[in-house]
């Protein structure tokens, strides 16, 4: 299993977290927000790692916010 | 430094040119006796007599060979679409001329007919395998590449009926390519250390890098090893000496005035004796340039292009994106005609298709795909032969002339599943399609991977390898082991799938300039 954590460090020093747990590359997995979920302005509950960070580095550039990422694990199975 | 140098495909061409086609009633069974430095320079076929039909056999692919290849994710030389069908017309013309249908007739329209598709398939697909196979052990036992990739992993490429024990034993063990040994001791039908590693044998190879061969012991830090290539011709020079007189006096029966036999000099009549000359030449630095491939088919000009859209939507540009924006592009996307399914399915089959795999939902999953690909395009492409397996190490692959299978694994999952048909029909679209597209994925690939080092992907097991670079997801940068020069083959499956994403998705993505520059050009393929 891969874990993928995408973590946004606001200016005013909060944070705001979302991590994945995925065992392939495709398909959506729940994603579980922590810190300042009132910021975060998608609806979006499930989705894979690449989006997660995708979706965490769009919001990091809008709000000029710092982005930080940390993987572990691995994929187990996807499309060849 | 160059860590993978090209190898001419010349190389495998003249290899094939340089067999003697050797016509005998000997079937397989007999031919697995003969030394296997006369096999090694022979080119024929079980129970095959006709000289005149094997020269010509030999001759086609080597034609093909040098003219109209391409590589395929099973490590197979993929020809372009109709070769092998065109080899195995041509060839059954002839040899229903030559009068060599099988003398049983029972055996008619089975492997025993020299004039069924199925036999003449299974020449073309192991002597085209075989050369593929024999450029990539040449090109491994180059120093600088010996050097970077020392050892490889044996690997079960696909499934067959009836693995070969050894073979199962053996699958995902990780040797030197210079332990000759074992090998050889993978390849009891041919008797080289290279592929096919039998007929039908479904097994391949995967480079395995200098870190993990000394994690495993293989390999010790700074230590180089030398390419085994000598001690190769050596037991291939073995296999002649020393003869007994039975073997002598068989080999004279079976091949009667086709080989020279003088003491321990052996040697198909007209050629050099194989035990003399380096059966396997010497890797040059400098060879000669590869053969230009055929054309394919060009993209005919087309209304509209990706730019114009784009412009259109005012999507060429740094402004940031919508949902909305995506929904609309999509809409700009979609072909007014495209094909139908049925235009393009050969056949639904496999492991009990039901759920999210009944036929119909497969058929439905590539006609959404089918709405995106110009009819023109998918027109030339190859029929679809997809098939429902149980397979537990992959959602889906892709093999030559339109073969793709979906894992049972995909049941009940019909997100994955989307992906996986999309991820699929873009290897079918991006590998058989026009040539100015796949030349244009090539050069994005090496533009944004110059100087970057070959390594594993990062979330991917050991032997996924390829340039991570700043794709939105590292497998878009696999290199497969089999590939020659890197190709970027991942790309457009792993980019295609974005059309399957929520629009909100969609455009995250697409906010990226990195994705943007990459997405622009496999979108390329939908004009």
């Amino acid at each position: 299993m891969l874990t993928m954590t995408c973590t946004i460090k606001f200016s005013d020093g909060k944070e705001l977290a979302g991590t994945v747990i995925a065992d392939s590359p495709q398909g959506s997995y729940p994603v579980r927000y922590e810190g300042e979920t009132d910021r975060w302005p998608t609806r979006i509950d499930r989705t894979r790692p690449a989006t997660l960070q995708a979706l965490f580095k769009d919001f990091a550039a809008l709000t000029k916010s710092e982005f930080n990422l940390t993987t572990a694990g691995d994929y187990e199975i996807w499309a060849e | 430094m160059q860590f993978v140098r090209p190898t001419s495909w010349k190389a495998a061409v003249d290899k094939l040119g340089s067999k003697t086609p050797i016509g005998s009633a000997l079937n397989s069974s007999e031919w697995a006796q003969v030394p296997i430095a006369l096999r090694e320079r022979a080119f024929f076929s079980s129970e095959v007599e006709s000289i005149r039909f094997l020269q010509r056999s030999r001759d086609a692919i080597a034609d093909f060979l040098g003219s109209a290849r391409e590589i395929l994710p099973n490590g197979n030389i993929a020809l372009k679409v109709g070769s092998r069908a065109e080899f195995v017309k041509q060839m059954s013309e002839l040899a229903i001329r030559e009068g060599m249908g099988p003398l049983d007739a029972h055996d008619a329209g089975t492997i025993k007919d020299v004039t069924s598709e199925g036999r003449l398939g299974l020449i073309f697909d192991v002597q085209n395998q075989s050369a593929q196979d024999y450029t990539f052990w040449k090109q491994g036992m180059d120093p600088d590449v010996l050097n970077e990739f020392p050892a490889q992993r044996f690997i079960r490429e696909r499934e067959v009926k009836v693995p070969r024990p050894y073979h199962q034993l053996n699958e995902r063990r990780v040797e030197l390519k210079t332990n000759l040994e074992f090998w050889l001791s993978m390849n009891q039908d041919f008797g080289v250390p290279w592929g096919p590693w039998g007929y039908n044998s479904g097994m391949g190879v995967e480079d395995v890098d200098r870190d993990e061969a000394e994690r495993l012991g293989l390999i010790q830090p700074g230590e180089k090893i030398e390419p085994a290539v000598k001690e190769f011709n050596d037991h291939l020079q073995a296999s002649t000496q020393g003869l007994d007189e039975d073997m002598i006096a068989k080999l004279k029966e079976s091949f009667g005035d086709q080989i020279e036999i003088d003491g321990d000099s052996i040697k198909w009549k007209g050629t050099e004796p194989a035990h003399e000359e380096e059966v396997i030449p010497t890797p040059q630095v400098d060879e000669e340039p590869e053969p230009t491939p055929a054309p394919l088919p060009v993209l005919e000009p087309t209304t509209t292009t990706i730019d114009e859209v784009l412009t259109q939507l005012d999507l060429d540009s740094d402004r940031r994106v919508t949902a909305d924006d995506m929904t609309k592009l999509l809409d700009e996307l979609k072909e007014s005609e495209p094909m139908l399914e049925s235009q393009v399915i050969k056949s639904v089959a496999g492991d009990k298709p039901s759920g999210i795999f009944e036929e119909s939902r497969i058929r439905e999953s590539v006609q959404e795909f089918l709405n995106f690909i110009p009819a023109k395009v998918a027109r030339k492409l190859p029929k679809l032969e997809i098939k429902v397996v149980r397979e537990y190490d992959s959602y889906g692959s892709y093999a030559p002339g339109g073969r793709f299978k979906l894992s049972t694994l995909l049941e009940g999952r019909p997100e994955k599943a989307k992906e996986t048909i999309f991820h699929e029909l873009m290897h079918w679209v991006h590998r058989e399609g026009p040539q100015e597209y796949r030349t244009a994925i090539k050069k994005h690939f090496e533009e944004r991977t110059a100087g970057e080092r070959i390594r594993r992907l990062p979330g991917y097991s050991k032997g996924t390898n390829g340039k991570t670079d700043k794709w939105y997801e590292p497998y878009a940068g696999r290199i497969y082991s089999f590939e020659v020069t890197a190709e970027g083959l991942e790309i457009p499956t792993r980019y295609i799938e974005w059309l399957t994403f929520k629009p909100e998705e969609m455009a995250a993505h697409w906010n990226d300039p990195n994705f943007r520059e990459t997405m622009k050009i496999v979108l390329k393929g939908l004009f």
